[in-house]
């Protein structure tokens, strides 16, 4: 608990919290919102067409796309860890914040196996299996991201999960 | 109106639950329309956009989502009435850009040479300017949609936009 007392003691942290600037809390939930909605959003739309190529798209193309990705998790990360910091106490204490985070977490690892998969989907001799793994990796992240995604709004509501 | 009020206040997990759901159609929504207006922007060329254009109906469904869980959230909130959410500047500039995104998609649906043009498989061409400026605006706007539905809480806050 001291670590946490620490966490949110610190200038930035304060600053998140209190401040009634726009820039403060408003802001880096605002990005946190818009980073999921490209994260998250992009990552969707890449599965849902894995998912619905018939017949098959080029997939290798879209690995452009991923740039995108990886920047908008950057700017989850950084905003994430800034609004964590400044209710450290209040979150680090819910078991649904850490089921969220585990999920994040598996989720970028299925994001970077897609990733490789559609990198690699060139160069496969076997197309069909090739296809089928990436439809495999496209359900997980699918599956992955929306447990993260249930659990990230619910930690708004812990009572709901743990009593009044 | 009255009935579903009660209704939101009898079950305490149903406004979260409307939460969720807001955020996966939003996902759906951005991901999805984001990604052809990243291809139409020049993004990933190799991949037709014929291929994408199958995304357009998750893209309906992402938004029919948001707007009835919207609805939930202004006509059900236990703690205020309609006409408090319809006043707020912040709301009323999200609706605005809604609109204008609507308008956006339609204009590049039923009044683009460009959206018959692409339909082709194969059809790789680069997008003229005009076509650009509809893909940018589209952007601009649902991201901003995003953003400004964040801010709602913090109600009216642009006032504090130079207070550091």
């Amino acid at each position: 608990m001291e670590v946490l007392n620490f966490l949110e003691s610190t200038a930035v942290a304060t600053w998140v919290r209190e401040s009634l600037s726009l820039w403060a809390f408003p802001t880096m939930i605002a990005l946190h919102a818009i980073g999921m909605a490209v994260l998250v959003g992009l990552n969707v739309a890449i599965c849902l067409l894995l998912l619905s190529s018939k017949p098959r798209a080029p997939m290798a193309s879209v690995q452009t796309f991923f740039w995108f990705i990886w920047l908008a998790l950057a700017v989850n990360v950084v905003s994430g860890t800034l609004l964590l910091m400044a209710n450290a106490t209040e979150l680090l204490v819910l078991p649904v914040f850490y089921i969220k985070i585990l999920f994040v977490i598996l989720s970028v690892i299925v994001l970077l196996k897609l990733q490789q998969g559609v990198a690699t989907e060139v160069n496969y001799a076997d197309a069909d299996l090739s296809q089928k793994r990436l439809r495999i990796l496209s359900v997980m992240c699918l599956s992955t991201w929306m447990i993260a995604l249930v659990a990230g709004r619910l930690t708004a509501y812990p009572m709901l999960l743990f009593g009044h | 109106m009255q009935a579903l009020t009660t209704l939101v206040g009898h079950y305490d997990w149903l406004w979260p639950l409307c939460e969720i759901i807001h955020f996966m159609g939003l996902i759906l929504l951005v991901g999805t329309v984001g990604l052809i207006d990243l291809r139409v922007l020049g993004i990933a060329r190799q991949l037709p956009l014929v291929f994408l254009y199958r995304l357009v109906p998750w893209a309906i469904f992402g938004f029919i989502l948001c707007l009835l869980t919207g609805l939930v959230f202004i006509l059900g909130d236990p703690f205020k009435t309609p006409m408090d959410t319809l006043t707020k500047l912040t709301f009323q500039i999200k609706m605005l850009f809604v609109a204008v995104g609507l308008i956006n998609a339609l204009i590049f649906e039923y009044y683009s040479d460009f959206r018959q043009l692409s339909q082709v498989e194969g059809f790789n061409d680069e997008a003229p300017k005009k076509i650009k400026i509809i893909a940018g605006t589209s952007l601009f706007v649902w991201l901003s949609v995003v953003y400004l539905g964040r801010m709602l809480p913090y109600g009216d806050s642009f006032y504090f936009i130079f207070y550091w």
